[in-house]
């Protein structure tokens, strides 16, 4: 589904990803582990289709297409999903209206029907209830004056309403209490499923008790230094990072 | 060393024709006889002493009346210039009291409900005067002293209404007061004046839609006088639509006594050449007044705001917020000062302008003025100019949203927080349809709000 092939990205002529390298199959879980500085952010927004960053070599193939050559709406319309790690206010836009405009703009791109009012409102209503965002949310201004919790749980609905094929968290646990981080991991293990694939990124092993993962990478100085089962984030947990090939250098740096 | 200079006169001389037009024109306006006809001849010399602010005049400067101090505008009097279409701006029947004029001319077909009682009178301009049910004095010239235009338009007052609320009393309904013009092949004028008298503890919505006609010729020179009593509350919606032609240089001035509340909404989203001057005097403790704007201004477009508050007394509040998109070759201008007079301690005044520019060629220019003269206020004043912001674009666009609609949106975003200020929920979706039609691609957003 996704094949990253020895990517370098610079921002602002400094080298941030510095070869790296990631295959997902559909249906698979990937955790993306690394110290703050590694990439990992970095890798997520790239994936989106942000601005500016430069590629400096490799390449990255999203289902037969160069991702890299799309819009970052042909992204969404191809299948996938970034839940930001600092979700953007927008004052003004109503919650539920944004998440309808956003489905009906990819629903069009992909040639199909446009979901009408009502069935909207039955199928948001529902999937607000799944990943526990309340009610008032969906009529107010996206993420305007929400909570932390309430911003990362919001995420996790449009990623319910948009149901993409591939789903980049990027630190969704973070500032999360440990009930707001059940609820996102329930929403999350909901839309698990044999023809989509994840890709979470985390500081934390803390999360990955809650999103059971398939693989495991360890991320240092924009690359990934290792990758293992679900045992490896226990092992950092316990080693920390420094054990890691590069480690050392990420520490001096640091 | 400093060298003593004769104050120079920054003003323009009036075109000399004036004195011709206002001699035949006082035959057509309503009040040309007795007291109010003395009025209108003191306003008319007033004005020819005055004069037009010339370009050199601070408070003008961003806004040069280039041909409008040149030309001798005719008063539209019998003149047919066409009838608009004006029943699309009107407020339901059953919602307001409405004075509706159509190039300056009261149209009674339209206008419905009014009322002339001890606790409320709400006449046009031409009852008020023909009735004696104000003082022509205080109708036509009771005003800003150094302003030519106030002087013109008593002089030349042909339409507009009074309103007043007796103490204690409500309007029974809000007041909307519609003048559509359809433009004018010749240079014309309309002169409307608006007196407005709230008793104390009494209130009233006032709802004020000037539509703007194709051709530039017709100019609008309003004057609005109003007093708001004592914990009296006025509510003043203004819309300013239609083409990008028209002319509009429009004075609201108003003292507020003790307790007293302002909530006003302006939004211009029409006309060639507009300035908004808004003056309020804030005479008492406790009062509270709002001044709300928003200007969209594209190619060909001019639109200025100016305001000035002063605090004469301690103890209340102000705030501007004014909000502007500038598209195209734009041209907008803002200047808000805050007095704040050495009685008014404890006076919060606050002053918001921000400005949204679509186009590299746009031009704002914003001018905070700061006078404080207590030592123990809380008064603040922001300005922007930029840009839509790119983390917002970027996070609509990885929704799914394509550039112009993920643009669309925020900017009527922006623009939305001001509109939805409005007291009128009918001028409210009035202006937001307009803006959908103003903006590109808005009409795919038109269920907005559903």
């Amino acid at each position: 589904m996704l094949k990253i092939e020895n990517l370098q990205v610079e921002v602002e002529e400094k080298a941030i990803l510095k070869g790296l390298s990631l295959e997902v199959k559909p249906g698979e879980v990937h955790a993306i582990m690394g110290p703050n500085g590694s990439g990992k952010s970095t890798l997520a927004y790239m994936l989106a289709g942000r601005d500016g960053y430069e590629v400096t070599g490799g390449g990255v193939d999203y289902e037969g297409q160069d991702l890299l050559e799309m819009e970052p709406e042909e992204r969404a319309a191809a299948g996938l999903f970034l839940a930001f790690q600092y979700p953007v206010e927008i004052p003004g836009v109503a919650n539920m209206y944004f998440l309808r405009t956003a489905l009906n703009s990819i629903l069009r791109a992909r040639e199909q029907d446009e979901i009408d009012a009502a069935s909207f409102l039955k199928l948001v209503r529902e999937k607000a209830k799944v990943v526990g965002v309340k009610p008032e949310l969906l009529k107010r201004a996206v993420n305007f004056g929400f909570s932390g919790g309430e911003k990362k749980r919001n995420e996790i609905l449009q990623m319910a309403v948009l149901e993409p094929k591939l789903a980049i968290l990027d630190e969704t646990d973070s500032g999360l209490d440990i009930d707001a981080l059940k609820t996102v991991a329930d929403g999350v293990n909901q839309l698990r499923a044999p023809h989509r694939a994840m890709v979470v990124i985390t500081h934390y092993q803390r999360l990955l008790d809650y999103i059971v993962p398939d693989v495991v990478h360890v991320m240092l100085d924009g690359r990934i230094v290792r990758s293992g089962g679900k045992e490896l984030a226990l092992e950092l947990e316990k080693s920390g990072y420094a054990g890691f090939e590069g480690g050392a250098v990420a520490q001096a740096v640091a | 060393m400093t060298i003593e200079r004769a104050p120079k006169n920054r003003n323009l001389r009036p075109p000399e024709s004036y004195a011709g037009i206002f001699a035949e024109a006082l035959a057509d306006l309503p009040g040309a006889e007795g007291h109010a006809l003395a009025v209108r001849k003191a306003q008319f010399e007033k004005f020819e002493k005055i004069g037009f602010p010339g370009p050199k005049v601070e408070t003008w400067k961003y806004s040069p009346l280039g041909p409008i101090a040149k030309t001798a505008f005719q008063p539209v009097g019998d003149a047919t210039l066409g009838d608009p279409a004006a029943d699309a701006y009107l407020l339901p029947e059953s919602n307001a009291i409405r004075l509706v004029f159509i190039n300056g001319d009261l149209d009674p077909g339209r206008s419905d409900g009014l009322v002339s009682t001890d606790e409320v009178t709400i006449a046009s301009l031409g009852d008020a005067l023909g009735q004696n049910l104000i003082d022509a004095g205080q109708l036509l010239s009771e005003c800003a002293d150094d302003r030519g235009f106030d002087a013109l338009n008593g002089a030349f007052a042909d339409c507009g209404a009074v309103i007043r609320v007796s103490a204690g009393q409500a309007a029974p309904k809000p007041v909307q007061l519609l003048f559509v013009s359809t433009g004018s092949q010749t240079e014309r004028m309309i002169n409307p004046r608006i007196v407005i008298e709230l008793g104390d503890g009494s209130s009233v919505d006032l709802v004020e839609t000037h539509v703007f006609g194709d051709d530039a010729g017709l100019l609008t020179n309003l004057v609005t006088r109003c007093k708001v009593g004592e914990s009296a509350t006025l509510r003043h919606d203004r819309l300013q639509i239609g083409n990008v032609q028209g002319r509009f240089i429009g004075r609201f001035d108003v003292d507020l006594g003790e307790e007293a509340k302002l909530v006003q909404t302006l939004a211009t989203l029409g006309g060639g050449f507009v300035r908004n001057e808004i003056a309020a005097r804030l005479n008492g403790t406790g009062i509270d007044a709002q001044f709300n704007g928003l200007y969209l201004t594209r190619t060909g477009q001019h639109i200025d705001n100016m305001l000035q508050i002063d605090h004469t007394a301690p103890g209340s509040v102000s705030d501007q917020y004014y909000k502007g998109v500038l598209d195209g070759r734009a041209k907008a201008a803002f200047a808000g000062k805050i007095h704040v007079h050495q009685a008014a301690q404890q006076t919060n005044a606050y002053q918001t302008n921000n400005n949204l520019l679509l186009s590299p060629d746009a031009e704002i220019n914003t001018k905070p003025e700061l006078e404080i003269y207590a030592d123990d206020v809380k008064c603040s004043h922001g300005a922007t100019a930029g840009e839509l912001d790119e983390r917002e674009l970027f996070y609509l666009r990885s929704r799914g949203l394509d550039p112009e609609t993920a643009r669309t949106m925020l900017t009527f975003a922006f623009a939305d927080e001001v509109l939805e200020r409005f007291a009128s929920p009918h001028l409210l979706e009035q202006a937001k349809r307009e803006m959908l039609r103003w903006l590109p691609g808005g009409d795919t957003l038109a269920d907005m709000d559903v």
